[in-house]
Formats: structure tokens, C-alpha cells, sequence
């Protein structure tokens, strides 16, 4: 065969390099002021665009698909080429690709800030952009697969093992999740209600971490690491095991986020046996990146790249031994909405995620402006930074975890709670405080890392295009008598595909289908209604500015807990939440009984000035809610997307449903009245009052005839 | 090296299941309620000392081997000391299968209930604490004893005299638990892949990590067994109930030893003290509704003047306090309050009546006249004092 010629293109790696430096830096800053935020409160600048229930997603989304999603394309538009000598296929759909999600992530920011959100976790974006993630996600599909087809490489390599089964996963995770029916544009109800859509909800949130923070990044470590270290991988064989039982024992682990919960036992304990034994294919992962490393951790002292490359796996083997930890019911009974969990994404995200990227770039950067690194004592500062950072960062965190739990969890021998809900957030103040610090200081690494790489940019001259020659694949392969027997499927690039995607849809549907299915999974309690209009346009409040990132809906069945909020709640209860509201932590206490608990003069100073009804609470003020009206324009659509839904509002109910509306505004408006408040009853706030009263009172009803029990 | 492999890999299993029961043990605060629930500790024991048994058995066997074969290599070596071996092996032997016969019988015994039936008493646990510690122990021995009839020792012994004693070879030991091969052999594992220059070796995979793995699935299905299938474990309702009815027997157990056991029929106005601890209480805790004088604010009445929505003697305040008012927004305080910290604070807010702060509220509902209700000179008196003490 003659052996062609054909260019490497750098200029879509260089663009997606750079943005992922950029987002890296802004979602980092956006991070940052978060953890001060909850510390000052002040810093919520009262205005509605920048109050953490909106502030968190952005950081949360920015950090994973701005910074960490324009990494893997970084690797993926340079590695693979390379690896199956080959350009991209299309460089037009490279340019859609790269232009399409840097429009989606300046959509989301501008969204998330205006407070249109699905408010599902790291999946907040409303449908429109659903979709438009959609298909840019195909064109990175079309793309790569283009390329892999066009190949001058018969095997694929295990870093596109697991690209591959990252794309086809994530688009699963990210099309299943986002089912919902749109109310008007920016606005949209998921499909799935109360326990179902939990189960959807963390299917998705734990295998976004799995299948966009952990396996493509694992496709960059068996590229870069190797490359860096000049070392063979260490175990192929190692490679296919961990490969394919990580993939498929990964779906599995999604209810783990959900113990305690209304969620099934069977559910929640499948979660936890899966999670156990995801630890060693986790480790297999690590393991096979530090034995490349044999013979040459001399190499290691010296070379920052490697040094970042060490850290990076090693944070993976601990956050995914902490993982099956955290899964255990006694761990995660005390972790489950508290600090921990973010100490130990944190562990995951800053170490594993951020600095396998700056070792990448590290490497890459020089690589492609041809020119050495402008100064290793620089990048040897900033892994020194950086590392501090992450140790300030997490070791406050577990801190703050243990005591929070311990006070909460006690009472007095006269069997009374010990501390008010308040007294643990004042305890936990001063480690948000050295938090936000650690987190700083890894910003500053990192800007540290931007200087050190334009300045190398500027010494070198960036090489555009690389030449590089090789023959075209023959047509007919003739199996080697010693192959492998997994080479088969390396030489099968679709076959590759649709295996993982049966491999991961197999944990999916043994969990989800019966969920839905089977009545007794979710029993009915005949007291609980659906919402009325007014407390649905409350709701549409709370979830737009965000009340889940800091409030749970759902009480587990423990003791304090019990005590502090009130009967534990039941999977019947939430069957018209569309979505669900049981949030993933408790930075304030927790709301599934709060209706009726206060009266409606209480909930409008709190929302006015939290710190005159509950001194020394860090919630922020949202005066905004006190001037906006209610948009009363939208209930009948409301009303009929929720009733396409499934929720038995009955026919014809939208031409009364603005009545209805503004009778329950009035009477609350004539309520506050009575306490001196004049407020108009078609102000946001009015909505508000009406949802939180609702909450969790249908069932306290039902507790009242029967308290003799 | 076959039955050495069986050791170690018993004695891992062992180590497991025996970690795993007492994890158990150790998350089993209460027998007395959560008996029913407690992992069947003997029923695990019973299965390590079965398992091990079995151990005993295989090395029992393969010491009988190795001692004839040592008997015959020792016959054809030398003529001299044969009547010597011959009795020490036949008598070893004898001792050998006599102990096993004796623990082939315990077992029995502890078999012959069933695993399930095996009743939860310490001294069925304590009998199998001291089968498994024997067991152990005679595995050990059969061990040595297997090394020194099989000449292990002797060999390592000639080929390790140059080591020290206790020299532990760390990174030898790390590399054995990898199976590591020298880098310098590493072009004999190569698998020629080179993919854009990246090599691939075929390291074995470490065997810490395949058993591990192994472990973690036995796990999962140990797991799952106990909870879906033998219900041996309380599910998390259960489990909240277990805690709730243990909790409740430890509050009547501490309140019957105190003397402040109060409630709203018993409840009187407490004096100074009383006061100023009920007054520290509302400070942190009610002002916020009505205000730090009790003058009443935006959300709670006015508690200062004579009007009562709720009635105003010192028994239907401790009463508003304990279960509230929710309809009117009065939360109930009973889970946040001891009675006693309940009947401070209804002094402190009885004791309120006519101090007239600045900014009060205006009165709600109905004049209150306890005088009319319940007339008692000593209360009245108590009060006069305690007003003077918060003007103070």
C-alpha cells in the first residue's frame, strides 16, 4: 500500500484550549464568590442575578461543561486524529462544534442568571438550549465517528474506548433526563414527577460525573500521561477489565445519592451494592496510570506535567474510595446534605478534573507553539498553589460536615433537639470562610497557569497544521494467530459502540422501569392534590431562584430529624411535583413541612430581611420578589402542561383558574393586612407565601385526624 | 504451594467475614429492642469455623502426605535414626487425626441446629470464639509443620542466611503483591501495539486487585441478601422505628429520676430564677415574632398587656408555648424545649403582664382577669416580686 500525506489541524485544539482556560477561570471566580457568599451574605448585592440559589448552578455548569467540557475536546480534536492517523473528518463540523457550545455556555450563564432553570441538577438548562446540546453533542458524534471510520489505524486505542463510550453515554444521560414538556419558551415541566423524577434526576447526576468528569478524562490520562512520561501503559489487560466494569457498573450507582430517601429500599440498596464494587475498576483507572510510571518517577521530581499528572490520579483514587464510602446507609446518613459531599466532589473536580487539564496543557501548549514551556518554576508554583488550595478547600469541609452533624443529630436526655437548626450554620460560618479561601488560592494557581502559557504562546510560533504520513488501511485483515481476543472489538468501532451503550443501559432500565411501573413502588395517599394555580406560580418562584440548591424537601426517617421537621416523608406525597424539589443539600433547613408552621407575615419579613425573623441566618434578602408581579398570563398554559402531565386538574379548569388565582392572593394579602402589611396580591411574594404553606401539609392533615395512632 | 494458596486465601476470607460481623456487632447499639434485627453473629461464626474446618481438613491431609513422603526420603537418606522417624511420625499421625476426628465432632455440634437456629447466646458465641481461635491455631502449626516435613525451611533457611532476621522487605513485598516484572524484561510483555507512539505492556493484573474485586461483589450480594431476601437487617423504616421506641424508653428512664417532670395541669409560676432563665430563652428564641420586650411585632401579639388571644394564666401560656397555635402562626415549641425550660419561659412572659414597654402593639383578643378565673394571693404576690426583678 502507498503511503499517504496528510495534515494534523491544531487550530480547533488551540480554540478549545483556550476556552477551556477561560470558562476554567470565570466558572473558578463564579465558584469563589459562592463560598463567600456563604459566609457574607452581603454579597448577594440584593440584586436577583447574583444570589447564590443562581450564582451555584452557574459555577456548577461552568465548571463542568465550560472548563471541563472544552478539555475533552482539546483532547479529543488532538488525540484522536493522532491516534488513528487520520485529520478530523469535517472541519466545518469541528468550527459548529466549537462555536456552537461556546454559544450554549454564554446562553446558559445569561438563563441561569435571569432564573430560567429546570432546577435539576447539572442539567438546569431549559429546553431550547436541551436541545440545542443535542445536536451539537451529534455533530461531536458525527465528527468523531467520521474520523475513527476514515481511519489509517485498524485497533482503537483505549483512550477512544472510552471517548467512545463517554459520547454515547452522556447523550442517553442528557436526552432521557431532559424529557419535559415545554410551558412557553425558557419554560418547561419535567416528565417525570416526585420519586421517578429523583431517580431520573441522580441516573443522570451521578453518571454526568461518571461519564463526563471521570471517563473522559481517563481517555486524556491513557494519552497525555504516557506521552509525558515517555513510558509504556502498563497493563493492557488491566485496561479491558477496568474498562468495561467501570462502564457497566457505574449506571448503577446513581440511587446512592438518595438513601434515606422516599426512594424504594430495593432502589436505594442496589445503589449501594453497586457502588462497592465500583471501587476497584475505579482503582484499575489509577493503578494503571501510576504503574506507567514505573521507572520514571525521576522524572516526576523534575517534570511539572508529571507532577500534576500524580496528584490528578491520586485525588481520583481517593474521591472514588471515598465514593463507595459515602454510599454506605451509617456514612451517608451523616454526609447526605452536608459539606462532605462537596469536600468530596471537590477532591474529585479540583484534583482529578483540574489537574489532569493543567497537566494537559502544560504539555500541549508547548507542544503546539513548537517551543519549550516558558517557565517550569512557575508551573512548579502553581502545582504547589494549587495543591494547597485543594487541602484548604476540603479538610474545613469535612470539618464542618462532622460538627453540623453531630449538633444536629443530638438531643438533651430529656429528649429534646439539643440545637436549633440556626446554631449549626453559625458552627459552620467560619469553615465556609477558610473555604472560600482554599479556593482562592487555587483560583490564583490557575491564573498563575494563564501567564506562564501566553507567555509561552508568545515565545513559540504556533504550528497550525502538522504533516504526517502513513498508508490507508487494507481492506482485508487477516487476524494474527496470538491476537488478543479483545482486539476484535477494538478493530469494530460501531460494534464498540453499541456494546457500551448496551452495557450502560442494562443498570438504567433494571432500576428505572420498575420504579415506574410497579404501583407499589410509589403507594397513592388520597389526601395529597395537586397544587392550585396560585401555589404552582409559587413554586415556578421557587424553583427560579433556586430555593433547592440550599433547601431539601425531604425528610429522612431519622429521629432529629423528625423531630426538627416533622413526619418523614413519603413517596406518595410528591407525585405532582413536576420536578421534584428534595434538593442535594442543606445549607439552610430543610422545607417539606414548613406550610403552616410560620404565619404568611412571618414568610414576608423572612423574604424581606431573613436576619429579623431568624437572627444570624445567611440566607440573602429577595426584594425583587416584593416589586415583580405574578406572571398570571401564564397559568392556563400551566395548568394544561400539568394536566398533559398526568396531574387530574379537571377539564376545562383553565377558564377558572385565574379566579382561583386571585381569590387565595387576595385572602393571603388580606391576611398580612391584618398584621399592618399592605402588599398588592399580585406580587410575586403573595405566590410564594402560598406555595410554602402548601408544602408537605397534605399529609399533616391526614396526621391530625388519625394523631391518636 | 497449592494448599498455601488455600491457607491464604481462607484466611482472607476469614479475616473478612469475621471483620464483617463484628462491623455488625459494633452498629448494634441495643439488644434489647433491635434483637430481632441484630446480624445472627453465631450463625457467621459457625460458618468461619466450618470454613475453616475444611482448612483443617485439606492441610490435615496434606501433612499426612508430607510426612510419608518425609518418612520415605528419610528411609532411603539413612538406616539409622528409622526407628526414631517411624515412631515420631506414627505418633504424630495419631495426634494429628485425633484432633481432627475432635473438631470433625464440634462442628458437628454446632452444625446439627441448623445456621438459622443457632440461638443468639454469648456462650454459644464464646464456645465459637475459642473453636475458631483452636482452629487457627492448628491451621498455623499444620503449616510450620507442612514447611518443615516438606523441607521448605530448610531450603529458605540455606538460601536466605545472609538476610537478618527481621528485615521486612517492603518494596519486595509490593512488588510480589503487584506481580511486577523488572523493567528490564518489560520487551518480553510488550504487545507491539504502538499507537501514535504510545506502547502497551501486558503487566498481569495486580492479584490484590482481582480479589479485591472479587470481595467487593461478595459484598454486594451479601448485601442485598440481608436485606431483600434473609431480612436480616432493618430496612430504613424499621430501622427509624427501632431508634424511636429505644429513645423513648431512655427519655421515661432519665425522667423519672428528675423532679422537673411538668406539664400544663401541674405547671406553677417559678420565681426569680425561673425568670431570668425563661427570659434568656426568649431572647434567642421569640423575639423575632414578638419582640424583645414582648411588645409584640409584626407577626406575634403584644404578651405585655392584659389581653389574651389565647387566655393568660400560668397553665394556658405553658400551654400555647408546648403545642402552639399553627393555624395563627404559633409554632408548637415541645420538641425544641424541655417542660421545664417551657414553664421558664411561660413565667418569664406571665410575668411580662403590665410592664409597658415602648412601641407595644396593640391588644388582641380578650381582656384576661385571672383574679375571675383563678384567684390565688400567693401567685399574685409571686408576680409583684418577679416584675420588680425584670425592672431591674
Amino acid at each position: 500500500m502507498e503511503v499517504q500525506k496528510f495534515y494534523y489541524d491544531n487550530r480547533i485544539p488551540k480554540l478549545f484550549a483556550i476556552a477551556c482556560v477561560f470558562w476554567g477561570a470565570i466558572g473558578m471566580l463564579v465558584g469563589v464568590l459562592a463560598a463567600f457568599q456563604l459566609a457574607f451574605p452581603v454579597l448577594n448585592f440584593g440584586i436577583e442575578y447574583t444570589t447564590f440559589g443562581r450564582i451555584r448552578p452557574i459555577h456548577t455548569n461552568a465548571v463542568i461543561f465550560a472548563f471541563v467540557g472544552n478539555g475533552i475536546f482539546t483532547a479529543v480534536y488532538y488525540a484522536l486524529p493522532r491516534l488513528l492517523k487520520t485529520p478530523m473528518w469535517s472541519t466545518v463540523l469541528s468550527k459548529i462544534h466549537f462555536w456552537g457550545w461556546q454559544f450554549i455556555i454564554v446562553a446558559a450563564a445569561i438563563t441561569l442568571a435571569m432564573g430560567y432553570t429546570t432546577a435539576k441538577e447539572y442539567a438546569e438548562l431549559e429546553w431550547p438550549l436541551d436541545i440545542a446540546i443535542t445536536l451539537i453533542w451529534v455533530v461531536f458524534g458525527l465528527n468523531m465517528f467520521g474520523t475513527i471510520l476514515t481511519r489509517r489505524e485498524r485497533h482503537l486505542y483505549v483512550a477512544i474506548w472510552f471517548f467512545i463510550a463517554s459520547w454515547v453515554t452522556v447523550a442517553m444521560l442528557h436526552i432521557v433526563n431532559s424529557f419535559e414538556m415545554p410551558v412557553s419558551f425558557m419554560k418547561s415541566y419535567s416528565w417525570y414527577a416526585g420519586v421517578q423524577d429523583a431517580l431520573v434526576q441522580w441516573w443522570y447526576g451521578h453518571n454526568a460525573v461518571a461519564f463526563f468528569l471521570t471517563t473522559p478524562y481517563l481517555g486524556i490520562m491513557y494519552y497525555f500521561l504516557p506521552k509525558a512520561a515517555g513510558r509504556p501503559i502498563y497493563s493492557y489487560k488491566l485496561s479491558i477489565v477496568h474498562f468495561w466494569s467501570l462502564i457497566f457498573l457505574y449506571i448503577w450507582a446513581g440511587p446512592h445519592h438518595l438513601l434515606y430517601t422516599a426512594l424504594p429500599d430495593w432502589a436505594q440498596s442496589l445503589g449501594t451494592a453497586f457502588s462497592v464494587m465500583l471501587l476497584l475498576p475505579s482503582w484499575g483507572g489509577m493503578l494503571n496510570g501510576l504503574f506507567t510510571l514505573r521507572g520514571a518517577w525521576d522524572k516526576v521530581r523534575e517534570d511539572p506535567v508529571l507532577k500534576f499528572f500524580v496528584v490528578a490520579v491520586t485525588a481520583y483514587g481517593m474521591s472514588t474510595f471515598e465514593g463507595p464510602l459515602l454510599s454506605l446507609k451509617n456514612v451517608n446518613a451523616i454526609s447526605h446534605y452536608s459539606d462532605w459531599t462537596v469536600a468530596h466532589v471537590h477532591i474529585g473536580a479540583l484534583g482529578w478534573n483540574g489537574f489532569l487539564t493543567f497537566g494537559m496543557l502544560y504539555w500541549l501548549i508547548p507542544k503546539m507553539f513548537d517551543t519549550k514551556l516558558y517557565s517550569k518554576k512557575l508551573a512548579a508554583t502553581h502545582f504547589w498553589i494549587g495543591t494547597l488550595g485543594i487541602i484548604l478547600y476540603a479538610i474545613p469541609m469535612y470539618w464542618a460536615a462532622f460538627r453540623t452533624y453531630f449538633m444536629l443529630s443530638s438531643f438533651t436526655p430529656e429528649g429534646q433537639l439539643q440545637y436549633q437548626f440556626i446554631d449549626a450554620v453559625q458552627t459552620a460560618v467560619p469553615f465556609y470562610v477558610l473555604r472560600a479561601i482554599g479556593g482562592t488560592i487555587y483560583l490564583l494557581g490557575v491564573l498563575v497557569m494563564v501567564y506562564n502559557l501566553m507567555k509561552t504562546a508568545k515565545q513559540g510560533t504556533f504550528l497550525a497544521t502538522e504533516a504526517a504520513e502513513a498508508p490507508a488501511l487494507e481492506k482485508i485483515y487477516v487476524t494474527p494467530e496470538k491476537a488478543h481476543w479483545h482486539s476484535y472489538f477494538e478493530r469494530k468501532p460501531i460494534l464498540l459502540l453499541v456494546l457500551s451503550l448496551v452495557v450502560v443501559g442494562i443498570g438504567g432500565l433494571v432500576e428505572m422501569v420498575p420504579t415506574f411501573l410497579i404501583k407499589s413502588n410509589v403507594p397513592t395517599i388520597s389526601n395529597v392534590k395537586p397544587y392550585t394555580p396560585l401555589e404552582l406560580q409559587g413554586r415556578d418562584v421557587y424553583i427560579s431562584e433556586g430555593c433547592y440548591n440550599c433547601h431539601s424537601q425531604m425528610i429522612r426517617p431519622f429521629r432529629y430529624e423528625v423531630a426538627r421537621y416533622g413526619e418523614y416523608s413519603k413517596a406518595g406525597e410528591f407525585v405532582y411535583d413536576h420536578p421534584f424539589q428534595w434538593g442535594s443539600k442543606r445549607t439552610g433547613p430543610d422545607l417539606a413541612r414548613i406550610g403552616g408552621k410560620y404565619p404568611d407575615s412571618w414568610h414576608f419579613n423572612h423574604m424581606l430581611e431573613p436576619v429579623s425573623m431568624a437572627p444570624g441566618s445567611i440566607m440573602p434578602a429577595y426584594p425583587w420578589l416584593f416589586e415583580k408581579s405574578i406572571d398570571i398570563a401564564s397559568t392556563k398554559s400551566k395548568i394544561h402542561a400539568m394536566r398533559k402531565l398526568g396531574v387530574p386538574y379537571p377539564h376545562h379548569y383553565e377558564a377558572i383558574a385565574d379566579d382561583d388565582l386571585r381569590n387565595q392572593a387576595d385572602a393571603i394579602a388580606a391576611n398580612l393586612k391584618k398584621e399592618k402589611i399592605d402588599i398588592k396580591s399580585d406580587k410575586q411574594i403573595i405566590a410564594l407565601i402560598a406555595y410554602l404553606q402548601r408544602v408537605g401539609k397534605d399529609i399533616k392533615a391526614d396526621k391530625r385526624s388519625t394523631s391518636q395512632n | 504451594m497449592k494448599p498455601l494458596f488455600k491457607k491464604l486465601s481462607a484466611s482472607i476470607l476469614t479475616a473478612c467475614l469475621l471483620l464483617y460481623s463484628t462491623l455488625a456487632t459494633a452498629a448494634d447499639t441495643s439488644p434489647a429492642v433491635s434483637s430481632d434485627y441484630a446480624l445472627d453473629v453465631n450463625t457467621v461464626l459457625a460458618a468461619c469455623a466450618f470454613l475453616l474446618l475444611m482448612v483443617v481438613f485439606v492441610l490435615g491431609n496434606t501433612l499426612r502426605s508430607t510426612i510419608l513422603y518425609y518418612h520415605e526420603k528419610r528411609k532411603k537418606e539413612t538406616s539409622k535414626n528409622k526407628m526414631g522417624a517411624t515412631i515420631f511420625s506414627i505418633l504424630f499421625a495419631a495426634i494429628l487425626f485425633s484432633s481432627l476426628t475432635t473438631f470433625a465432632q464440634e462442628a458437628n455440634s454446632t452444625e446439627a441446629s441448623g445456621p438459622s437456629m443457632i440461638p443468639e447466646s454469648d456462650v454459644i458465641r464464646w464456645v465459637l470464639y475459642v473453636v475458631i481461635g483452636a482452629e487457627v491455631i492448628v491451621i498455623f502449626l499444620f503449616t510450620k509443620l507442612i514447611r518443615f516435613f516438606t523441607g521448605v525451611d530448610e531450603h529458605k533457611a540455606a538460601t536466605k542466611k545472609a538476610h537478618r532476621i527481621f528485615h521486612i522487605d517492603l518494596t519486595g513485598i509490593w512488588n510480589r503483591m503487584n506481580k511486577f516484572q523488572s523493567i528490564e524484561e518489560e520487551a518480553s510483555i510488550d504487545t507491539g501495539h504502538s499507537y501514535d507512539g504510545i506502547r502497551e505492556l501486558n503487566n498481569v493484573t495486580p492479584p490484590w486487585f482481582i480479589a479485591g474485586f472479587a470481595l467487593s461483589i461478595l459484598f454486594a450480594m451479601v448485601y442485598m441478601y440481608r436485606y431483600h431476601i434473609a431480612a436480616s437487617a432493618p430496612l430504613q423504616i424499621e430501622e427509624y422505628n427501632i431508634a424511636v421506641a429505644e429513645a423513648k424508653i431512655k427519655q421515661a428512664e432519665y425522667l423519672k429520676t428528675q423532679a422537673n417532670n411538668v406539664d400544663e395541669s401541674s405547671v406553677v409560676f417559678l420565681g426569680a430564677d425561673g425568670i431570668a432563665a425563661g427570659q434568656a430563652l426568649f431572647a434567642t428564641n421569640c423575639v423575632a415574632c414578638h419582640g424583645d420586650k414582648g411588645q409584640g411585632a409584626s407577626v406575634g401579639p403584644n404578651l405585655s398587656d392584659a389581653y389574651w388571644i389565647h387566655k393568660g394564666s400560668i397553665q394556658d401560656i405553658f400551654k400555647s408555648i408546648k403545642y402552639g397555635w399553627q393555624e395563627k402562626g404559633m409554632k408548637s415549641w415541645k420538641d425544641d424545649f424541655s417542660a421545664n425550660q417551657i414553664a421558664q419561659i411561660a413565667s418569664y412572659v406571665y410575668a411580662l403582664k403590665g410592664t409597658n414597654p415602648a412601641a407595644a402593639k396593640e391588644p388582641q383578643g380578650d381582656l384576661y382577669s385571672e383574679a375571675a378565673a383563678t384567684a390565688s394571693p400567693n401567685s399574685i404576690e409571686l408576680k409583684n416580686a418577679a416584675t420588680i426583678a425584670i425592672k431591674q
